[in-house]
């Protein structure tokens, strides 16, 4: 097996977890880390920076893995990118569009780029179910969704870096809203036509909002309706997706904290003869997970990526931008 | 493997899958064969995994029941010319393709049909990537109206029927991309040896739907002996999950998933309530009738649990090494 020499900039809690999910694919090899607390490391067996350029320039490496801040996400990946390495970003692409667009442009100018932006959720296994019956048709069209991701902040939430807007360039709905966001934008298509109501409702001393609600519609008319929420004392996360012939609901998250819920799919076939005894209560079908293998997919396609010439297919740059777009749109067409 | 767990709530008291007047018939011709037949001889070790720690669990028309303390599966120790038999039995055949067998099977069980069949599209289009047009071999199925359905839904190019009672088989089909071997597991004597035959007919990578009656069934665990659908020869193997693991790994298998939609273990146990122990509190507890609203959900505990006595499994062939088949290579 090949294996790709790589550098991991940012350890933190995601630079943790990558260097784990790297060393249990076996097609990595890691070559270096970088922290800006590097003396605060444990004590992984590879060269340690608390540069990241001097990091990336000092070792033979094919990819750059990059956990960093928002707000330094462009540098480095501009930097990694005109160098000819391979680059995996965290979520979110920058801390706004014109940080994605900086990326964009630097991606188009290199030949044969690799760029991967890290939206684990459309490899959660609930996720996966919901594609497949999606792109079998057995359940039609999908013509709207509605969705809910929210979170109960934590004790030190008004001190957390991704409060800070210079920093992280938004709140709950950059941070986390956007996996719902680019869920729905996975399954329904880009949206054009964008409302929002983006407030501090309880954590008023804070620089980022702590709820942000969208009405979205795509060209052809789908709509979606998402709210993210960092005052969601019980975590929570549901996206239902309503089709033409059936109704699919992924309620639940396998997370490391694993305070979102049995992961879950449920899905229902439009019955209205109803067959099954009763108007409105259709047979339900339920499948639950107890494992989250997204980390692991995520990180195979980079390496098919890197390795293969494997053309990027999830959360590549042009994902990235429309993504941005629509946040954008989001904080900037409020109520 | 992807571990998941399925789970129907049906919103209605289900009409029974089985005309009882029909279902009487067929256990008297059973009961008939039986004692032409019978057998005394207790069995040596699982047919499953080999383990020799084999406890009996009750009896039916004079032949023993027993549960492998190692894998938990039930079997009875019948010999495989007679379980041969059993199924080419002139009356049984003649009852089960008449037309009034056949009419009763589509009435009472199409939505559940509907239900197999989209389940099918579904997992296929989820490994194989797609659900029309695919090379289906259908596996002793002896419903005509599931037959047509199947040949209907759009999901088969080609339909190769069988082991059937319904026409006999022509040909030994190969190259399928899925084999359907619906509710037959029960019926057989060397389930690896028929699975390994079901391997042959798959190409690399295709795809087995198995479902089958589960000796790690609520209903069985509960009634034992006093669960009357359960008898000789129709019902010879009843594998755990963890012996149904271990005969598609022998069989050259790899199982991608295995789940327990059953819906009726509660009914059953309800309709038989007087055949449970005295010593069961739980049981006896649980059936008291102001617990009626919350059966339901027990059930579908069960079926989360994998407890419920019907499993549906999705397996996958795994690839042939060079120089022999896999299957021969997992012995």
């Amino acid at each position: 097996m090949r294996k790709v020499r790589t550098a991991i900039i940012g350890m933190g809690r995601m630079g943790k977890l990558r260097y784990q999910k790297m060393e249990e694919h076996g097609g990595y090899e890691i070559a270096a880390v970088c922290d800006v607390s590097v003396e605060k490391l444990p004590d992984y067996p590879v060269a340690k920076y608390s540069d990241w350029k001097q990091c990336i320039d000092e070792n033979d490496i094919d990819a750059v893995v990059v956990c960093t801040y928002n707000q330094i996400i462009p540098d480095i990946v501009c930097y990694a990118l005109r160098k000819g390495y391979a680059v995996f970003s965290e979520k979110p692409p920058g801390r706004n569009l014109s940080d994605t667009l900086r990326m964009k442009k630097t991606y188009e100018e290199r030949k044969k780029p690799i760029l991967k932006f890290g939206f684990n959720h459309r490899y959660h296994n609930s996720v996966l179910e919901a594609r497949a019956l999606l792109d079998s048709k057995l359940l039609g069209d999908v013509v709207c969704a509605r969705g809910v991701y929210g979170k109960a902040g934590s004790m030190d939430f008004a001190d957390e870096w991704r409060n800070h807007t210079e920093i992280s360039g938004g709140g709950i709905m950059l941070d986390q809203g956007i996996h719902m966001l680019d869920l729905m934008y996975y399954f329904l298509g880009e949206f054009v036509e964008i409302q929002s109501s983006v407030d501090n409702l309880v954590w008023k001393d804070i620089h980022a909002e702590d709820s942000a609600f969208s009405i979205l519609k795509t060209a052809d008319g789908k709509v979606a309706s998402l709210h993210s929420s960092a005052i969601q004392w019980k975590h929570k996360f549901n996206l239902d997706l309503i089709c033409t012939k059936g109704f699919i609901s992924l309620n639940g998250l396998l997370t490391s904290t694993q305070s979102y819920g049995e992961e879950q799919i449920s899905y229902y076939r439009k019955d209205l003869e109803a067959r099954d005894g009763k108007l409105g209560k259709p047979i339900e079908h339920t499948m639950c997970f107890d494992s989250d293998e997204s980390w692991d997919y995520e990180m195979e396609e980079f390496y098919q990526s890197v390795v293969n010439g494997v053309p990027v297919r999830q959360g590549t740059i042009y994902d990235a931008v429309n993504l941005m777009e629509m946040v954008d749109k989001i904080y900037t067409h409020g109520l | 493997m992807l571990r998941a767990f399925d789970y129907t709530e049906y919103s209605y008291v289900r009409k029974n899958i089985q005309n009882r007047e029909l279902f009487d018939r067929e256990k008297c011709i059973a009961q008939k064969y039986v004692y032409s037949n019978p057998v005394k001889i207790r069995p040596e070790v699982c047919p499953v995994c080999g383990n020799s720690r084999l406890e009996y669990l009750f009896h039916r028309w004079d032949i023993n029941y027993y549960r492998c303390q190692e894998c938990g599966s039930i079997f009875v120790n019948v010999q495989e010319d007679a379980a041969a038999g059993y199924l080419e039995n002139k009356e049984l055949k003649s009852l089960r393709i008449s037309s009034e067998y056949q009419k009763e099977a589509e009435d009472r069980r199409s939505n559940m049909w509907d239900e197999w069949i989209h389940w099918i599209k579904y997992r296929a289009y989820r490994y194989i990537g797609k659900n029309t047009e695919l090379y289906v071999v259908d596996y002793g199925d002896r419903y005509q109206g599931l037959v047509d359905r199947l040949q209907g839904s759009g999901l088969c190019g080609r339909y190769v029927l069988t082991d059937s009672i319904l026409e006999p088989g022509t040909e030994e089909p190969e190259g399928a991309d899925i084999v359907l071997y619906l509710n037959q597991l029960q019926h057989v004597v060397e389930p690896v040896s028929v699975l390994k035959r079901l391997s042959e007919q798959l190409k690399e990578d295709g795809l087995l739907l198995l479902s089958t009656r589960l000796g790690t069934g609520f209903d069985i665990l509960t009634l034992k002996g006093g669960l009357d659908n359960i008898f000789p020869y129709e019902h010879i193997m009843l594998p755990s999950k963890e012996g149904l693991e271990i005969l598609l790994d022998k069989a050259g298998f790899e199982l991608l998933e295995f789940v327990t939609p059953g819906t009726l273990d509660i009914q059953y146990v309800l309709d038989n309530i007087e055949r449970v122990e005295e010593g069961n509190l739980f049981a006896h507890a649980l059936f008291k009738p102001e617990n009626g609203p919350n059966l339901m959900d027990f059930q579908r505990f069960l079926q989360k649990a994998g407890l419920s006595s019907f499993g549906q499994t999705v397996a996958r062939k795994k690839k042939r090494k060079s120089g022999g088949n896999i299957a021969d290579m997992a012995e």
